[in-house]
């Protein structure tokens, strides 16, 4: 190999055959689209266990024969036990926050736009990406199959909080075999999360192309840039709890368990472990995994927002600071999950301070895309509606945090719905509707072909006022003191007030969910039949708009673009046209 | 146009609900329990200013600046002076907001319970609460895991052998004296739970192995019901237990009646 | 009134230009992938990249012997098996052969081989450890302390296990071809090396930390 230093670039050879072509590709922009099915048919999944649990909420006890058909286990009579409620609430979490928001905006989009918005021919590994997807995959697989073990899914939540997830079926249905899939399930999404990381940053530090300096890049390279670093530096802490929970399953150690515990009237035989120890890492990986979900829906807004408001982005310098201050920070709050756990309140105390460092880049982050706005000319196309929604529900899930990361309050407020309402606004919905907004942005690129403008844009109507409606109560179920992750609220006497709103909340999840099937039609209808798009349908100015839809193998026909400036010029004084590609090289001024 | 209304429609919804108070906290029934709603208040007007004007913000800008003919675009590239403005701005506000509020955690958690504390011992277990007095000679008497039989009625494994655990009362729900400090030591043994009564505006995990101690104060009259608030398993949503609040002599009495 | 003239069309660079002096590996990827290679220090900048992880994890199995080790009530110290002692010199001797291979480039297949045949001795006296303290009942599950070293010392064998693959492979290709200046070596040596620093870490906390 040291002899073949310079090898003469040959006809150009796209694999051929369907399975190298689409199944095992090396294509990064196939890769990407494999990510996003992935994605979609996870979520839903994930959106039919939700329907399952608010329909329970709302109207627990309530007979309906079809789930005995379907759930002759989970629902017998046609009525869903408490257990079942609760491995479905696991799976939903999981697969939400594992297999949607981890996976699409990151490994989804990011595959496809990092190497085209870098000017790079593909990632930097190829085969290593192939492989983390096919990784993700199986660990997909070996999740839903806790569905199908005796005792069914596992009910300990996504946090999987020993001991209750490390004594076995002892402590209750679902914590047996399927506990242990799970954790499986997470091990393998670590490795395929740790490879796909490195590939990211690799790509990022050695292949942008020449000009594309880091102050030139995309702001959805920057975030997708610090997301990797999260995660390369999260996912392993990770691993490594899953791997001491997997031991204390299978081989018996006592890792999180303490010894003389008692359950069900049983003495357990271990000895000595912490089960804080567990959230202390699963938390030193949670609270960058919050980041790795919404960072990616930060970049994706910046740049829609710059697009269609047909101004650069206010602040360029700031966002990439933002979000480089986020990442870092992102990595000594995570005990404010913890207040009340029993750590030393000193470092509550700690906690809450490092805490409230993240609301200022997050803050700095809002006012930049308001910056953005103003004095634009802003355009509403679907994509812009979902991002100016995102900036909307980025506050409102924003504001709630200022609560919780105050020990004081939180002791009244942890394990409310208050926080299922701050989580599920931030990381929850406002993600999604980045992976909205990039779907709808990025679409034309992808396939050749709109995403027809009236069904987005009705889809994006309900949606919006959807989540509000869904979300929003939480906060005074939470006011209330209504405690999360209860089954029913039928065995308290002040529970009886909050049913009322849960009903509500329910209605409005069915018919927010409903509205999904839209996007869903929308998406498929659209690949066939959507009206064909030009090669730079929003005049946008990054790299990925230069070359023909979808991109060609290898992105830039075996050249390398030039960059010569900044991401976002629009509505450059004096220029012919409202946007100035990446790539354009200097123009003459031309007096007449 | 439609999305500056809808936005400012939900802005201005949630906020009426939340100064209408419609679905609130219930009264408060502890020592530190206002100083905490202050603070929450205190968060409520800090955080609703922001989210109000920040909402408004977006969609008067979104309404303004729509692309309409004759609209020329602003070029600019941000300013230096604004960012390091709201930089400083929201650093300063929140911070004092979270400063503000360290005080009432480091008297609660930090300080210990006041000397003469009536303390009480809560053992969390799948699925339910069993609470342990001292009982007359107000030492809390051995105990040991390895005891533990609840078929035979020993929920916390006492020592019968200890003189001090024989007048241990082990009961099912809870009594406190009205304006008298008390010390919980909140245990587990199986599982993680934690303990959460919401008119006293408490909450703390009960973690297995670990004894963690809480103190507080009851001020007002009643029976309040106490959650579990931390995933147990299936019968989490009915951990259901009462702490009555009495005056010192139904207090007294309540205890002598369970002695026995 | 001073205006600017329409775009003109956008630049590109070849390949073969000099302004991109990276697109030059040619590996089989690069080939069958298109013409544009990728350049050769990715496989640097991903091995590095690699090792933040595995020091994460380690960080991770570190923090929780030591917060174990202080709240544990049956922490019963394990017998260090003094072949340990040995599985150490023999470590940093593969390391030191590693060096030597990629010194003497004429030799460098003889050298590799002994570090390749190092690295295997240092695993047979790992499992030599393991029988020692299975011998004298002490298991993965008899108590914390016994789950940490078994833990610490399985989890570097693993990783272990993965850079002498790589040795293998790399003696294997070096008796056919010249391999002394190899991208896959620097990377396997800086492995190797990386490996080696762990065993000392995992051995001295193992060793004073109890």
């Amino acid at each position: 190999m040291t002899e073949a230093v310079h090898v003469e670039p040959v006809v150009h050879q796209a694999p051929q055959g369907f399975i190298r072509k689409y199944i095992f590709s090396l294509d990064h922009k196939v890769i990407g689209i494999q990510y996003y099915l992935l994605a979609l048919f996870s979520v839903m999944v994930g959106m039919l266990l939700s329907v399952l649990m608010r329909f329970n909420l709302a109207w627990p006890g309530t007979e309906v024969p079809i789930l005995e058909t379907l759930f002759p286990v989970g629902a017998p009579g046609g009525i869903m036990t408490p257990e079942f409620y609760l491995s479905l609430m696991t799976m939903h979490g999981t697969i939400m926050v594992f297999f949607v928001l981890t996976t699409a905006p990151q490994s989804g989009f990011g595959n496809y736009f990092l190497p085209l918005q870098i000017g790079a021919p593909d990632m930097a590994f190829p085969t290593l990406n192939m492989l983390s997807f096919w990784i993700t995959f199986v660990s997909l697989l070996v999740l839903l199959a806790a569905f199908v073990v005796t005792g069914g899914a596992p009910i300990s939540g996504w946090t999987g909080y020993p001991p209750l997830s490390a004594l076995g079926e002892i402590a209750g249905p679902g914590l047996g075999t399927g506990q242990t899939l799970w954790v499986a399930s997470i091990a393998l999404f670590c490795v395929a999360s740790l490879l796909g990381a490195l590939n990211f940053i690799t790509t990022t530090i050695d292949l942008r192309t020449k000009g594309m300096s880091m102050m030139r890049l995309p702001l959805t390279v920057w975030a997708w840039f610090v997301t990797a670093i999260l995660a390369l530096l999260a996912f392993g802490v990770l691993l490594a709890a899953g791997v001491l929970l997997l031991l204390d399953r299978v081989v018996g150690t006592s890792f999180f368990i303490p010894a003389g515990l008692v359950v069900s009237d049983q003495m357990i035989n271990h000895k000595g472990g912490s089960p804080l120890l567990w959230q202390h890492l699963f938390w030193f990986f949670g609270h960058p995994e919050v980041y790795i979900a919404i960072l990616p829906g930060m970049g994706v807004t910046s740049q829609i927002l710059s697009t269609f408001a047909r101004k650069p982005i206010f602040g360029y310098r700031a966002m990439a600071y933002a979000i480089m201050a986020i990442g870092l920070v992102s990595f000594i709050v995570w005990g404010h999950h913890m207040f009340l756990s029993g750590m030393s309140p000193y470092s509550a105390m700690v906690f809450s301070l490092t805490t409230t460092a993240v609301a200022v880049p997050s803050a700095i982050k809002t006012f930049n895309w308001l910056g953005t706005l103003w004095g634009g000319r802003v355009r509403f196309t679907t994509a812009m509606l979902f991002a100016i929604g995102f900036v909307s529900l980025f506050v409102t899930g924003g504001v709630s945090g200022l609560f919780l990361n105050q020990p004081s309050v939180d002791i009244y407020l942890h394990d409310t719905y208050f926080v299922v309402a701050h989580f599920h606004m931030i990381m929850g919905v406002a993600a999604i509707f980045g992976i909205f907004a990039a779907t709808y942005y990025w679409f034309p690129k992808m396939f050749a072909r709109h995403l027809s403008e009236r069904l987005g844009k009705i889809h994006f109507w309900i949606t919006f006022v959807g989540v509000y409606s869904i979300f929003m109560p939480m906060h005074f179920l939470g006011v209330m003191g209504n405690p999360r992750r209860y089954a029913e609220f039928t065995a308290f006497e002040f529970l009886a007030d909050v049913v009322p709103i849960h009903e509500f909340i329910s209605i409005a999840a069915f018919v927010t969910i409903g509205a999904q099937l839209l996007f869903a039609v929308n998406f498929f209808w659209s690949i066939a039949r959507g009206k064909i798009a030009e090669i730079n349908p929003w005049s946008a100015t990054t790299l990925e708009w230069t070359v023909p839809s979808p991109p060609p193998h290898d992105n830039f026909g075996g050249r390398a673009p030039v960059v010569h400036r900044g991401p976002y010029e629009y509505s450059v004084p004096g220029a012919s046209r409202d946007f100035i590609l990446q790539s354009e090289p200097e123009m003459k001024v031309v007096h007449q | 146009m439609i999305l500056a209304l809808t936005i400012w429609v939900i802005t201005l919804v949630t906020t009426a609900l939340f100064i209408g108070r419609y679905w609130w906290f219930p009264a408060v029934a502890s020592a530190h329990g206002p100083a905490l709603d202050q603070q929450f208040m205190l968060t409520l007007v800090v955080t609703g200013l922001v989210f109000i004007l920040a909402q408004l913000g977006l969609g008067y800008l979104i309404v303004h600046f729509r692309d309409r003919p004759g609209r020329h675009v602003r070029y600019s590239h941000g300013s230096n002076k604004l960012e390091i403005l709201w930089t400083l701005a929201t650093t300063v506000l929140f911070f004092s907001v979270v400063l503000a509020g360290q005080d009432i955690w480091a008297s609660l958690n930090l300080q210990n319970a006041p000397a003469g504390s009536l303390q009480i011992e809560i053992t969390g277990q799948q699925f339910q609460w069993n609470v342990r007095y001292p009982g007359a000679d107000g030492k809390f008497g051995k105990t040991s895991n390895t005891l533990i039989n609840d078929s035979a009625g020993n929920f916390v494994g006492l020592d019968e052998r200890d003189a001090a655990a024989q007048d241990d009362v082990v009961v099912p729900t809870m009594a406190v004296p009205v304006n008298r400090p008390v010390e919980l030591l909140l245990r587990s043994k199986d599982v993680t739970h934690s303990f959460f009564v919401r008119e006293l505006r408490i909450k703390q995990d009960a973690v297995p192995g670990m004894t963690v101690p809480i103190h507080f104060t009851a001020t007002k009259l009643g029976t309040y019901e106490i959650a579990c608030a931390e995933l147990c398993g299936l019968g989490h949503h009915r951990m259901r237990s009462v702490i009555e609040v009495l005056s010192e002599a139904d207090y007294h009495n309540w205890l002598k009646e369970r002695s026995d | 009134m001073a205006t600017i003239a329409p775009p003109p069309p956008l630049e590109y660079l070849s390949t073969r230009d000099p302004d991109l002096p990276t697109w030059s590996d040619g590996d089989g990827e690069g080939d069958s992938h298109g013409p544009q290679a990728l350049p050769e220090r990715r496989y640097l900048t991903g091995l590095l990249l690699g090792l933040a992880a595995v020091v994460m994890f380690f960080t991770a199995l570190t923090s929780a012997y030591v917060v174990n080790q202080g709240i544990s009530g049956q922490w019963e110290q394990v017998p260090l098996p003094r072949i340990l002692w040995a599985s150490t010199v023999i470590l940093l001797l593969s390391s030191l052969a590693i060096e030597k291979a990629r010194r003497a480039k004429k030799h460098f297949g003889r050298w590799w081989e002994i570090a390749t045949l190092l690295g295997v001795l240092f695993l047979s006296a790992q499992l030599a450890a393991f029988r020692r303290l299975a011998s004298a009942g002490i298991y993965m599950d008899t108590n914390p302390a016994s789950s940490f070293f078994y833990l610490l010392t399985g989890a570097h064998a693993i990783h272990l296990l993965g850079g002498l693959t790589a040795l293998l492979y790399i003696w294997i290709r070096s008796r056919r071809e010249m391999m002394a200046d190899h991208i896959a070596v620097k990377a396997t040596a800086i492995y190797w090396h990386f490996m080696d620093g762990l065993w000392l870490w995992l051995f001295l906390l193992l060793l004073l930390w109890r």
